[in-house]
């Protein structure tokens, strides 16, 4: 089993369909580094042992019979915790669902389930999805799988440390204002957040409805496009989802010649020396397959920021409503019913969700509500207007994923602001709806990896792939994994 | 800008109870990040239109056809109170029998 880790899901979804290979060996070996990354990393908050190895007999005794198996067939994959699955515990990496177990499977796992992928667990997260470092999770924080002295990014930083630690090949997460794209970043992974209205939201918590799509998380660009094949297309459930076929994964192979590529001068100019430089020997790479380079801008992108946690906050306060010590997981008793919404809650919401409940709770609030939130609506359409004019010269925007590499542990956590900010070059593409990926480009002189990020118009994630396989061959950082994990 | 007694009201509209120092320290929190959101007030936004969401390509409503959901017990097996199917809520009015 030497080097079954690091093995692509087209590789082991071809080792399972010629026989050389079991299903079951597969999600054994993964298993066995699941658990024995699990202390050091804290990546997985539950683990499914049995389910994984009952779906992996299962796939096996089908191929024995002679069946044709779906596309990913044997892959062992991990779901970032805020997407339901049916008779399996999904905490939100909070304390207030720490029991909950839904009844239902969320549309994109669903789908994962039916290609063939074999759950391995649940990936931690930042609770309910906000945070940029996984440091706001109640199950305690994620260790970057490069240096664990420092942070993996978030919100899904267990699923992006867990591919990039080798635990499985692919990882669902959620992205609403970068957490796809940003932990994919700081851990040497591909993340995509897709066009909003790619992948259906059913049964994904909701954490900022106008903002949030499940996205997948890969080591290369090649497995990121059939996981994207697998979840995607239209959904009866999601009235978001936009009526339009799943992702062709094969659209994502063409060449990079004639390519627009445009530089994102304002995200360059905000991020560190050794970040940009590492970007703009990706947009070399790129100009060297035959891609044209151009400077682009984004006129509005210093408001981004502020616009985003005005939209995002104001959309939480409303959706977090929901957890009321009634309908869901934890209650704490506080006499009558009011007492009891606000006993439970301030003991179930970590102090990150309290902030940011509190802060949608003003700007949607009588008197507050035009000078934030309807501003910051309107905003959001000067932020979107940005990207008409880089695209009328551009195909793809370039830019950093994430203004540095990775943080030490607790370096923000006393200043929300400054912890915001990791956001800053994530956000335009999701305030817009943009698909985005982040693809690793180089690494610091300390050895921590670097993303760029490419940004496409609306449902031209082809071109993202195009551009970020170019990248990662170019580049030659497929085969460079953590060192001294074992 | 976020005083003490605007700062319970808030708590109350959403439904939160701070102990002291946790309320201290968020409203200093929120104080900044408030402050440093008003720099929306240097944009020229007059006959901008408000964006509520990024949505582009057609999303039509499935058919109003009854389908297959959730069993009853299923739908209400996540409630911390239930039984025969309904969900138990605390009383609503002080002195009221649950």
């Amino acid at each position: 089993m030497n080097g079954f880790p690091w093995w692509g899901a087209s590789a082991i979804r071809e080792a399972v369909g010629r026989g050389e290979v079991s299903c079951e060996e597969v999600a054994a070996a993964h298993l066995e580094r699941v658990e024995s990354l699990g202390p050091r990393l804290n990546a997985v908050l539950t683990v499914t042992r049995d389910e994984a190895l009952g779906a992996a007999r299962r796939w096996d005794a089908a191929r024995a019979r002679g069946e044709d198996l779906p596309p990913l067939a044997g892959v062992p994959v991990l779901v970032k915790d805020n997407l339901c699955t049916r008779g399996v515990r999904t905490t939100c990496g909070s304390r207030i669902l720490e029991r909950y177990v839904p009844p239902y499977d969320a549309t994109a796992w669903a789908r994962l389930a039916s290609a063939g992928a074999v759950l391995l667990g649940k990936a931690n997260l930042d609770e309910f999805a906000m945070g940029s470092s996984n440091e706001n999770s109640a199950f305690g924080p994620v260790a970057n799988p490069w240096d664990g002295t420092r942070v993996p990014g978030g919100s899904s930083g267990g699923s992006a440390a867990g591919v990039a630690s080798g635990m499985a090949p692919l990882a669902l997460g959620s992205d609403t204002g970068g957490s796809v794209r940003q932990p994919a970043a700081l851990c040497g992974a591909v993340g995509l957040k897709p066009t909003y209205g790619r992948v259906s939201r059913y049964g994904l918590v909701a954490f900022a409805s106008s903002l949030d799509q499940v996205g997948p998380i890969t080591r290369t660009v090649e497995d990121n496009a059939l996981l994207l094949a697998a979840i995607s297309g239209a959904d009866a459930r999601d009235a978001t989802c936009a009526a339009l076929a799943p992702f062709d994964p094969r659209d994502g192979l063409g060449d990079v010649r004639g390519l627009r590529v445009g530089l994102l001068k304002e995200h360059l100019d905000a991020c560190d020396a050794e970040v940009a430089d590492s970007v703009r020997r990706c947009a070399r790479a790129l100009e060297e397959g035959g891609a044209s380079l151009a400077e682009a801008s984004l006129p509005h992108a210093g408001y981004a920021l502020d616009t985003y946690y005005i939209l995002a906050d104001a959309e939480a306060s409303s959706n977090l409503a929901r957890f009321d010590g009634v309908r869901f997981g934890l209650r704490v008793e506080g006499g009558d019913l009011a007492g009891t919404y606000e006993a439970t809650r301030s003991r179930g919401f970590g102090p990150e969700v309290k902030r940011r409940i509190l802060l949608g709770t003003y700007v949607l609030s009588a008197g507050y509500y035009e000078a934030y939130y309807l501003r910051a609506q309107k905003a959001r359409t000067l932020c979107r207007r940005d990207f008409d004019g880089a695209f009328s010269g551009s195909d793809v925007l370039l830019g950093p994923t994430s203004p540095t590499a990775a943080f030490p542990v607790g370096a923000k956590v006393r200043d929300p602001l400054a912890m915001y900010l990791s956001d800053v070059c994530t956000i335009p593409a999701s305030l817009g709806g943009f698909p985005a990926l982040s693809v690793p480009c180089g690494f610091t002189g300390a050895g921590l990896p670097v993303g760029a990020q490419l940004v496409a118009p609306h449902y031209r994630e082809d071109l993202l792939y195009r551009a970020g396989r170019h990248c990662e061959r170019a580049m030659g950082l497929v085969d460079r994994h953590p060192e001294g994990l074992g | 800008m976020l005083d003490r007694e605007a700062f319970g009201k808030l708590q109350s509209l959403a439904k939160l109870r701070l102990d002291r120092e946790e309320a201290d320290l968020l409203r200093t929190q929120l104080e900044a990040i408030l402050h440093h959101m008003r720099r929306l007030d240097e944009l020229d936004l007059e006959g901008v239109p408000p964006m509520t969401h990024p949505a582009t390509a057609a999303t039509p409503l499935r058919p109003d056809e009854p389908s297959p959901g959730l069993t009853l017990e299923e739908a209400v097996g996540g409630a911390p109170d239930h039984e025969g199917g309904l969900v138990g809520v605390p009383r609503v009015l002080k002195g009221e029998p649950r």
